[in-house]
């Protein structure tokens, strides 16, 4: 029963902290002249916890401290805003985070990579080490550690020590995600939520949340696109903020974050250009951030660790005069396409992605969905482009473990042209 | 209530119970009440078989083992140090937990030699055994 209680605690602090008073619900005094939700709001506040725990983890401070500290500044908002909270989307939140938790917390099998790679990372931040101690225990270096500090700072502020307590929050922003992407401010209530149920239900790989860093990326891009998305309809800058910050965060969670981030601002220029209008200053300002983002990053690893990550630990590329040889294209390719062809089958969001562009794309919407479709086209360009071109003599074996999780990750992204079809079909507001 | 609120909020908790259904969650929450954590570890990570949680954990309570100890383990599982593991303790230099060993190297009943993927690792002494698990100390050739 301590668990279920650790549960719930837990999954409220979540909550709570992220009401910090950054945004405020009372809509007259809000810092945008624009009507967010509740998820809205934690989304936005969430972007900014996230980057204050990667400062934290540069240093030293005791996560307790932090975790109290945050849980006090959120009674402001509580005190002063109470009576204009909707809770209904804080009750959903609450539950699809407490129904994924408890099948964690029942199968608590860390997976391979959880198990050599990410938990030492995290044990490191859970016995009150920094990001400079990364070196002194088992696991790659050079693979970021935001993700794992998250996972330990939970840990530690359980009151029960278990170790997938900390992973309750990969939980939590996953379901915050696919809950951001409906409107529950707006009526069909009963609607949406079975469509969430199903959304649910296509996205959810228990593997994936067996400590593995996925749910992460798969969130935060989903808030990267959503929010995107907020600010091209209202073109309210105040909505880059959270674009912004997670950029800065996801890039911290996994190498190939950088690339998926990349590929984003090609939607976004491409998305302008067939829409006809001209790239906005802020975009331009937001790429030139998430470069000198990228770069800071591989300073901060070069400057503690005197390495660059390259890939997976002993990626190195071949010749070229190998790579561009009819009998080595044929053999790779084959394989490689038949791989990405079996991860797209995997991941159900692909599925009906490509279901919902069959049945509902016709010439009023293509604009919306080109986008979309080169977005999708990058990253299989990209996972081609990582097997293709390496030496590894162990390449088949990542291609067999990683091409579905690399093709997971930017799999939710695809939730939102389908949200928006139906949306146009269903009568969905 | 009128009969289309009826009829909405019998499909909301009939959607629930599916959704909770799919996921398992009834299973899922009398497992975890009926079993402890350290159970639950046991069950999933195994106690001499798999990644010998159930071993492990014996072996450090019944021997105030504090700081880290090197797992050999004979069948291909990700490293068993991680449950116990503190980077701010040292490893034992002198102990190891074998688990899942195939091929008992004796030297006498009391001591063997143990080799580590084709590695010679020295001669020790079985402190503690249970199966085909051991809690060896090094000695002294």
């Amino acid at each position: 029963m301590i668990e279920i209680i650790n549960i719930i605690f837990l999954i409220l602090s979540m909550i709570w902290i992220t009401f910090f008073p950054l945004i405020k619900v009372d809509l007259s005094s809000n810092l945008i002249n624009y009507k967010i939700s509740n998820l809205e709001r934690i989304g936005v506040n969430l972007s900014f916890f996230l980057n204050i725990l990667l400062i934290l983890s540069f240093y030293n401070f005791n996560q307790q401290y932090i975790f109290f500290t945050l849980m006090f500044l959120s009674l402001g908002n509580y005190f002063l805003f109470y009576k204009k909270i909707i809770h209904e989307d804080l009750y959903v939140l609450f539950l699809f985070t407490f129904i994924l938790s408890i099948s964690i917390s029942s199968n608590l099998q860390l997976e391979w990579d959880a198990a050599v790679l990410w938990i030492y990372k995290t044990a490191n931040f859970l016995f009150g080490n920094n990001f400079k101690n990364l070196s002194e225990i088992p696991g790659v270096i050079s693979y970021p550690h935001l993700g794992t500090y998250i996972w330990a700072f939970f840990w530690k502020n359980s009151f029960f020590d278990a170790e997938y307590v900390g992973r309750i929050f990969y939980v939590f922003i996953y379901s915050l995600s696919i809950l951001i992407i409906f409107d529950f401010k707006k009526k069909q209530f009963l609607k949406k939520i079975l469509l969430v149920f199903v959304f649910f239900i296509l996205s959810i790989d228990y593997f994936l949340l067996s400590g593995y860093q996925e749910y992460l990326v798969f969130s935060i891009l989903i808030f990267i696109f959503y929010y995107y998305f907020k600010y091209y309809e209202s073109r309210n800058i105040f909505f880059l903020i959270p674009i912004a910050l997670f950029i800065n965060t996801v890039i911290w969670i996994k190498n190939e974050a950088s690339f998926f981030i990349l590929f984003f601002f090609f939607f976004v220029f491409f998305h302008y250009l067939i829409n006809k209008t001209k790239i906005n200053k802020e975009i331009i300002f937001l790429s030139i951030f998430f470069v000198i983002a990228v770069l800071l990053k591989y300073f901060i690893f070069y400057e503690n660790f005197n390495l660059i990550n390259t890939g997976w630990h002993g990626y190195q590329t071949s010749d070229l005069s190998k790579i561009f040889h009819l009998s080595y294209f044929i053999e790779r390719s084959s394989l490689i396409i038949t791989s990405i062809f079996v991860a797209l089958i995997k991941c159900k969001v692909y599925l009906v992605f490509f279901m919902t562009a069959l049945f509902f794309i016709n010439k009023k919407n293509l604009k919306e969905i080109l986008p979309f479709i080169l977005f999708l086209f990058l990253n299989l360009l990209l996972i081609f482009l990582i097997y293709y071109t390496t030496n590894d003599i162990r390449w088949e074996h990542y291609l067999a473990t990683t091409v579905d999780r690399l093709l997971f990750q930017t799999s939710g992204v695809f939730l939102l042209p389908i949200v928006f079809y139906l949306k146009e079909n269903i009568e969905l507001k | 209530m009128n009969l289309i609120k009826k009829k909405e909020n019998f499909i909301l908790l009939l959607a629930i119970i599916v959704f909770l259904t799919i996921n398992n969650f009834f299973y899922n929450f009398y497992f975890i009440l009926k079993k402890n954590y350290s159970e639950r570890m046991t069950y999933h990570y195994g106690y001499c078989d798999k990644n010998g949680y159930g071993f492990i954990k014996h072996i450090r309570e019944k021997y105030k083992l504090t700081n880290n100890i090197k797992i050999f383990n004979y069948i291909e599982k990700p490293n068993s140090e991680w449950f116990f593991y503190n980077p701010n303790m040292p490893y034992y230099i002198e102990k190891i937990i074998l688990l899942n060993v195939d091929n008992l190297n004796k030297i006498d009943e009391e001591n063997i030699k143990v080799y580590f993927k084709n590695d010679f690792q020295g001669n020790f002494k079985i402190i503690e055994s249970y199966k085909n698990c051991f809690f060896v100390e090094k000695i002294n050739d």
